[in-house]
């Protein structure tokens, strides 16, 4: 948020939503698997693009986080598919260390 | 424009429910429908400047000339509309002023947190705007039985869902004095059903303090209590408002009496501001240095002509508090706290973003118990029939006339409140209030609400003031999980 700054509780939560709701239409992150249902967005409006929601917001706002490597103990696994644009080929998987 | 993507023909925008403020040049801006506040820029300032001008502004007009007519690069238009946008302040046409975010009652199927106990339905002063007439209540002078006490104890602690860790007793009356052994018993109870059932039990006592010894003090320490002194006004002016049934004052002796309270550091006092006791800076001056922890005011609801405020008192209140607000401002800034309980509380409203359908937890998470075993509403209507909502003797309340009773007051019933901005802080004002000037408690008693807005403006102001003065007050005084980004 360029211009406004948000000052009590209730604008920084509200900000917090419409951060959120940006960083989850962006091709920043991946996920293998689709989540169904997600026709209504964050902030409570229609959801433009649903399905982008399916690829991100798994992650993003810990919708399923069994679905994404944990964060603490992976937090490169992104490092090879980082740009959907570019990446969308590798599969982003965690290394198989037999445990 | 950068807007979010939108499906369908591009919409009319219009700027939402925002009321600006100024503080030394730098502009703000509460928006009504959430409660949340902003600091803005100079130019997202100029866009609704502009957009107010003009009533609406279409895509059409954002890609003809908007950002010529006003002066600024288009980049920089996109980015404060996308803010704007984002943020609710312009939205679209048919969204204007629908409420997102607001606070949620409490579910009512995990029953209450706090019971106001009337130990005592009588009173040894006969204060003249009392509106519960010396204490009786539209009844006979009566005292509540050790065993009723035990029983509204139980009740209260069996019927709140085990989620509800932190439970109230509040002793009332009349005047709760007048009956100590009961509120001893039932406090006592009620520590030993806190314990059983691993909660908290807060105590709370509002007294006139004519009774208070060093030993009740004493008691009253101990079990941790809020005590609450009603005080009206200084020497012979109390003296008039707040006389014995004999008709001699009671100042001298309440400030005598209450010496082991304030010495505790245990009282807070309660003003309750006439058309006879205006001059509220020095009522709340002289108690704050009297030792008071913090000091409130409230107007009076009598319906007495003697002691109602009109028009022109409510300016005078509203001065008298804006003089106390300076000095609460004056000693934030040195990280001091000044316990004008007024500003204070409406500026943790303020920066919590109070937003709610129902003024307070009446019949929500609180009801009065009166010494008959009747429940109601509030502490304000025992003795109105239609507002009892259950008895002892029939098990608890009735959740059918408690739903009933809740949902004819909620913010959404009150007509006269739709178009008021400050309508989410107030929620439609007392419920008794309304119920004794208007005949219903759904009806909102339009006199005050000027003075209740012009309030409100201050608290948003001060809530400015003290984010430039000194942030980090409001993490020692107002909300200590706050991080400030001011």
């Amino acid at each position: 948020m360029a211009r406004i700054k948000a000052l009590n509780v209730k604008a920084q939560r509200i900000q917090e939503v419409v951060d959120r709701d940006v960083r989850g239409y962006t091709f920043s992150d991946c996920c293998a698997s689709f989540a169904p249902g997600w026709e209504v967005g964050p902030g409570d409006n229609p959801d433009p693009c649903p399905w982008k929601s399916d690829l991100t917001l798994c992650w993003s706002t810990c919708y399923w986080m069994g679905q994404v490597p944990d964060q603490d103990s992976y937090g490169s696994w992104l490092d090879s598919c980082g740009n959907i644009n570019d990446d969308w080929r590798n599969l982003c998987t965690i290394p198989d260390n037999g445990q | 424009m950068n807007a979010p993507a939108q499906q369908g023909p591009a919409p009319t925008l219009v700027v939402d429910e925002v009321i600006p403020i100024e503080r030394d040049g730098v502009p703000f801006a509460f928006h009504v429908p959430t409660s949340a506040f902003y600091e803005l820029d100079p130019l997202t300032v100029q866009v609704l400047a502009a957009v107010n001008a003009r009533g609406s502004v279409t895509e059409a007009d954002l890609s003809n000339g908007f950002a010529t007519a006003l002066a600024v690069p288009p980049e920089e238009l996109d980015e404060a509309l996308r803010d704007l946008m984002s943020l609710r302040l312009l939205v679209p046409q048919e969204d204007r002023g629908r409420r997102i975010g607001g606070d949620e009652p409490p579910d009512l199927s995990k029953g209450v947190a706090n019971l106001v106990m009337h130990v005592a339905h009588t009173c040894n002063l006969g204060c003249g705007y009392c509106y519960a007439e010396a204490g009786l209540y539209k009844g006979k002078a009566t005292i509540m039985t050790e065993q009723r006490a035990v029983e509204y104890v139980d009740w209260l602690f069996d019927q709140a869902d085990p989620d509800k860790k932190q439970l109230g007793l509040t002793f009332f009356g009349g005047e709760p004095l007048l009956n100590p052994r009961v509120i001893r018993a039932g406090a006592a109870h009620a520590q030993k059903r806190a314990k059983e059932t691993g909660r908290t039990i807060s105590f709370g006592i509002t007294t006139n303090g004519t009774l208070v010894t060093e030993e009740i003090a004493q008691f009253l320490q101990d079990i941790n209590a809020t005590v609450t002194v009603s005080l009206d006004a200084i020497g012979k002016t109390n003296d008039r408002l707040r006389p014995f049934h004999s008709g001699k004052g009671s100042y001298d002796l309440v400030m005598e009496k209450i010496r082991p309270l304030l010495d505790r550091k245990i009282a807070v006092a309660r003003v309750t501001v006439t058309r006879l006791n205006l001059d509220v800076v020095e009522t709340v001056s002289t108690l704050l240095d009297a030792g008071f922890r913090e000091v409130g005011c409230s107007a009076v609801d009598a319906k007495n002509p003697a002691y109602d405020l009109d028009g022109s008192h409510y300016h005078q209140l509203l001065e008298g508090m804006k003089v106390l607000t300076k000095r609460y401002v004056e000693h934030a800034a040195r990280g001091e706290f000044y316990g004008f309980s007024n500003i204070h509380n409406i500026v943790k409203a303020i920066h919590n973003g109070h937003n709610k359908e129902y003024p307070c937890g009446a019949g929500l998470q609180m009801v009065a118990g009166a010494p008959n075993g009747k429940m109601s509403l509030c502490h304000r209507f025992v003795g109105e029939e239609d507002f009892v909502l259950g008895s002892l003797q029939k098990g608890g309340l009735d959740e059918s006339k408690r739903k009933a009773t809740l949902d004819a007051i909620t913010l959404k019933e009150r007509s006269d409140c739709g178009t008021c901005w400050a309508r989410y802080i107030c929620s439609g004002g007392c419920h008794h209030v309304n119920f004794l000037f208007n005949g219903e408690a759904s009806k909102t008693y339009l006199t005050h609400c000027d003075w209740l807005r012009a309030w409100y403006r201050t608290g948003i102001e001060t809530y400015a003031d003290l984010l430039k003065v000194n942030p980090t007050f409001i993490n020692q005084f107002v909300d200590p999980g706050y991080t400030c980004t001011a």
